[in-house]
């Protein structure tokens, strides 16, 4: 087990998941979420700034909202969730693996990932013991296999267990600061949560086969969400999400990392910012919303004439062309070949319509 | 959603000649003088929903700007929104504020408001969301808060119908209005679509003006580092200063907080106005059909806004009931929704275009049209009835999404519908359509002799557009019928739905029970 001399705060690798997810073509993305080199720590080597900060009051929001609701053995969640028939009326008691700084009880990660894999074997031995608990803080558990670099942890904000079914079912949660606001509730966001819940449902089955405990617990392909009240600090759970098909997007994309990982030269801890900023990049729409770099590699991609800086939809539209090369074909160009030949004759349809304009 | 062929190379072009292209023939936006127009724009606070400023005026005209330093504070955010809520509510002629008396009938003036962009339109969600139920505070202040409550989840709720022309989302308006070469994603900054639009040489010369201009913030929130740096300082200070009741302190503090607010909200509003001002410059004429689109949008207001706060019962739009801001949980008022939805897409969608030869195109090249030649008149009739059948060829190189049956009517002529009868591929590979003539055969009432009848040899050889004609009075019906008690499927659709998700605290939710105590 790797001790923990690395900040903590590093070490919780979905958001790394999430970040190689927005763009894995891009090898400079890949090599920064592998090996642990965060964006911002390269964009400001690169151009002295970077541009992706969070704001104070918000994290200071969510920190305040997540103890609200693990406070005097997490009542509060806990009735949101019976409310919301998530855990049944019986449901009582929490395992908190929360650190410290967050008003848990564990002083590290590797703390919480050893409690985490003891409560999960202690309630697998003993089913029936009295004071088991239904809910469980900021479970932590490791992915089996060199997904990440040097290590991939995974913090679950909230695990329900429901001990009344047999075998007990193991059903995640998302916590988010957001207001709940409905059917008008920002789609992006949610698809994010529903992510990132998918990614720790099959982190879970990861986890139960390693630790031999497939066949104790069941890990639901539904899982729940925890938002705020609009204007209030009360939770508003959304519960039934369909994680199916979240959980095989992470299947496929741990698998697609280890690849990644294995193919990278050098062991855990060589790679650099200057190893990130020497890598080939392929800028898409995407990046404007996550990634740092995201100004330096639009200009590149100018350079180079890619579609994508007029956004996926002309890049697709234009395939491997360059946005020179499909401007010269408007202005009458011969095409060099079958995929400019067709290009060209798809533009012209469109331009006839305006010359019949 | 995904662009379209034709908008790919719109931008294509856009980019070819280094600024940003006008769409459309005509403009699609209603370019009302500045006294019916009011821009509204908020910041808040990272992680919260209740305002921390808000700036609202006229366009030209310095705006009103409301800032609390704390907008945590639950009270003072409320007394700070109560002083908004008459100068809305005048401008969106609620009954008991407007100049035009509390008669929903009255016909009233075009009116819009203006945000800055989607983030701003959600906040006036989240005022909905606080205020129209809340019982909080003094009477009178609540009752206020409750009416501006209401008035924002209306204006929130127009805003996703399409077609509507009051509440107008600056970035939405000027993204339709013109072509950018850009990335969608980063059309969402008003700052940056207007460095394209305004900034004068070159390509390059306007792409870093767009790319300065996008790194200030546009939405209601404030950059974290001007945050981290500016705000939280004065915030810390602020709270010291109010927890040992040092009240110079406290004022002093404020002073620093209002002093960065102003600034965000200045800017927001510059925007906005500078916004508006680009489209009263824009040589285009407006699409002579927006008036049709106004009087709906007015009519949505005069039903769903003037009428529910006289609490007037409509035997056709159902009974005054408030919607909860969460989401229309009653399931006629969930239906009669969807119907006016629909109807509004469809007149949306099937009006504009008669005036747009733009418009055209792109449903040409969608498939979704014909622009064609008339090849053929005959008319099958017997005796003194007529059947005018015309044929029609275009293009075989387009897509074509239109089947045997499809109804089409002529652009320009709205009223002359036709029925394909048949679709065929000539030898040289075009399109031949036998369309029957169904509508309006010997051309309008009030004819001057401009139409000619549907028989006519003289339209041989003609090019003609036809489009799909708009079926929103079909919508427009079930919206009503759907309110009926004594109809088949009434069971489904007026029955209060009891499962625990519909049992909403007080602040959010309406009260279903009386709803159906009512209608009954």
């Amino acid at each position: 087990m790797p001790k923990s001399t690395r900040d903590d705060s590093h070490r919780d690798t979905r958001r790394r998941f999430e970040q190689w997810a927005r763009n894995p073509q891009c090898q400079a993305n890949v090599i920064s979420a592998v090996h642990n080199i965060p964006m911002a720590r390269v964009a400001e080597q690169e151009t002295g700034r970077s541009t992706m900060g969070q704001s104070p009051f918000a994290i200071a929001r969510g920190q305040a909202f997540e103890k609200s609701l693990f406070r005097n053995g997490g009542r509060l969640l806990l009735e949101a969730l019976k409310r919301s028939r998530v855990l049944p009326d019986e449901a009582a008691g929490l395992a908190d693996f929360r650190m410290r700084m967050h008003g848990g009880t564990c002083r590290n990660l590797d703390e919480a990932l050893a409690g985490t894999a003891d409560l999960l074997r202690r309630l697998a031995a003993k089913p029936g013991r009295p004071g088991r608990p239904w809910l469980v803080a900021g479970a932590t558990v490791r992915i089996p296999g060199n997904t990440m670099l040097p290590e991939a942890l995974l913090v679950i904000d909230a695990l329900g267990i429901r001990h009344d079914e047999s075998p007990p079912t193991l059903i995640v949660g998302e916590i988010k600061t957001y207001p709940d606001r409905g059917g008008y509730t920002d789609r992006q966001e949610l698809a994010t949560a529903r992510a990132q819940a998918g990614v720790y449902v099959h982190g879970l089955d990861l986890v139960l086969a390693e630790l031999d405990l497939t066949d104790e617990y069941r890990v639901a392909r539904q899982g729940f969400l925890v938002l705020t009240r609009p204007g209030f600090n009360r939770p508003s759970i959304r519960v039934g999400e369909d994680l199916r098909y979240q959980a095989e997007r992470a299947k496929r994309g741990f698998v697609l990392l280890e690849r990644a990982a294995a193919s990278m030269p050098g062991p855990s801890g060589t790679a650099t910012p200057d190893s990130v900023i020497a890598a080939p990049i392929s800028y898409s729409e995407a990046c404007v919303s996550f990634c740092d770099r995201a100004d330096t590699c639009r200009a590149k991609a100018l350079e180079a004439g890619c579609g994508s800086v007029l956004g996926d939809d002309v890049a697709r539209f234009l395939g491997a062309t360059t946005l020179q090369r499909a401007l010269d074909l408007l202005a009458g160009s011969t095409p060099a070949n079958a995929a400019e030949q067709d290009l060209k004759r798809r533009m012209q349809d469109i331009e006839g319509l305006r010359s019949w304009r | 959603m995904a662009l379209t062929a034709d908008q790919v190379v719109r931008r294509l072009r856009a980019f070819e000649q280094g600024k940003p292209l006008p769409s459309g023939e005509t403009l699609r936006v209603q370019r009302l003088p500045d006294e019916q127009i009011l821009i509204l724009v908020f910041v808040r606070m990272g992680g919260e929903s209740a305002p921390w400023g808000i700036a609202y005026g006229r366009p030209g005209r310095k705006p009103d700007i409301l800032t609390t330093p704390e907008p945590r504070t639950r009270d003072a955010v409320a007394e700070m929104v109560a002083q908004l809520a008459p100068t809305l509510l005048t401008h969106l002629n609620h009954p008991k504020y407007s100049h035009w008396g509390p008669d929903p009938d009255t016909k009233l003036p075009p009116f819009q408001v203006w945000l800055p962009n989607r983030s701003h339109l959600e906040m006036l969600h989240h005022l909905a969301y606080a205020y129209t139920f809340t019982k909080f505070g003094e009477r009178s202040r609540h009752v206020r808060l409750n009416q501006l409550g209401h008035a924002c989840g209306w204006l929130f709720r127009e805003a996703q119908r399409p077609g509507q022309t009051i509440t107008m989302a600056a970035t939405d308006v000027l993204t339709e209005a013109y072509t950018f070469p850009a990335e969608t994603t980063r059309q969402g900054h008003l700052g940056f679509l207007l460095a394209w639009l305004q900034t004068r040489g070159s390509r390059e010369a306007r792409m870093a003006a767009a790319a300065a201009a996008e790194e200030q913030s546009i939405a209601t929130t404030i950059d974290p580092t001007e945050e981290r740096d500016e705000l939280v300082p004065g915030l810390e200070t602020y709270n010291t200063a109010r927890a040992a009741k040092n009240m110079p302190g406290m004022e002093k503090a404020a002073r620093m907080i209002r002093r960065v607010l102003v600034e965000e909200l200045g800017r927001r509003f510059d925007l906005t106005e500078r916004a508006i001002a680009v489209l009263h410059a824009d040589k285009r004429r407006e699409n002579r059909y927006l008036d049709d689109l106004m009087e709906a949008s007015l009519d949505e207001h005069r039903r769903q806004f003037r009428r529910i706060e006289r609490q007037v019962d409509d035997a056709e739009d159902g009974p005054a009931f408030r919607p909860s801001p969460e989401t229309d949980r009653h399931p006629s008022a969930a239906a009669s929704r969807y119907y006016v939805s629909e109807a509004s897409e469809e007149l949306r969608d099937h009006l504009l275009v008669h005036d747009d030869r733009e418009l055209q195109a792109e449903l040409v090249a969608a498939g979704e049209a014909i622009a064609g030649r008339i090849v053929e008149v005959r008319d099958e009739g017997e005796g003194r009835k007529t059947i005018p059948v015309w044929v029609v060829e275009s293009n075989g190189a387009l897509p074509l999404r239109l089947r045997e049956d499809s109804a089409l009517c002529v652009v320009g002529l709205p009223g002359r519908e036709l029925r394909i009868r048949n679709i065929e591929r000539t030898p040289d590979l075009r399109y031949r359509f036998e369309l029957q003539v169904t509508k309006l055969l010997h051309g309008p009432h009030d004819n001057d002799g401009s139409v000619l009848p549907a028989a006519s040899p003289r339209l041989k050889r003609r090019t003609v557009v036809l489009v799909k004609p708009s079926m929103h009075q079909i919508g427009r019906r079930r919206s009503f019928l759907v309110w009926k008690r004594d109809v088949p499927g009434a069971w489904l659709t007026h029955r209060v739905p009891k499962v625990p998700e519909v049992d909403l605290p007080k602040e959010i939710g309406e009260d279903l029970t009386a709803i159906t105590v009512r209608r009954a």
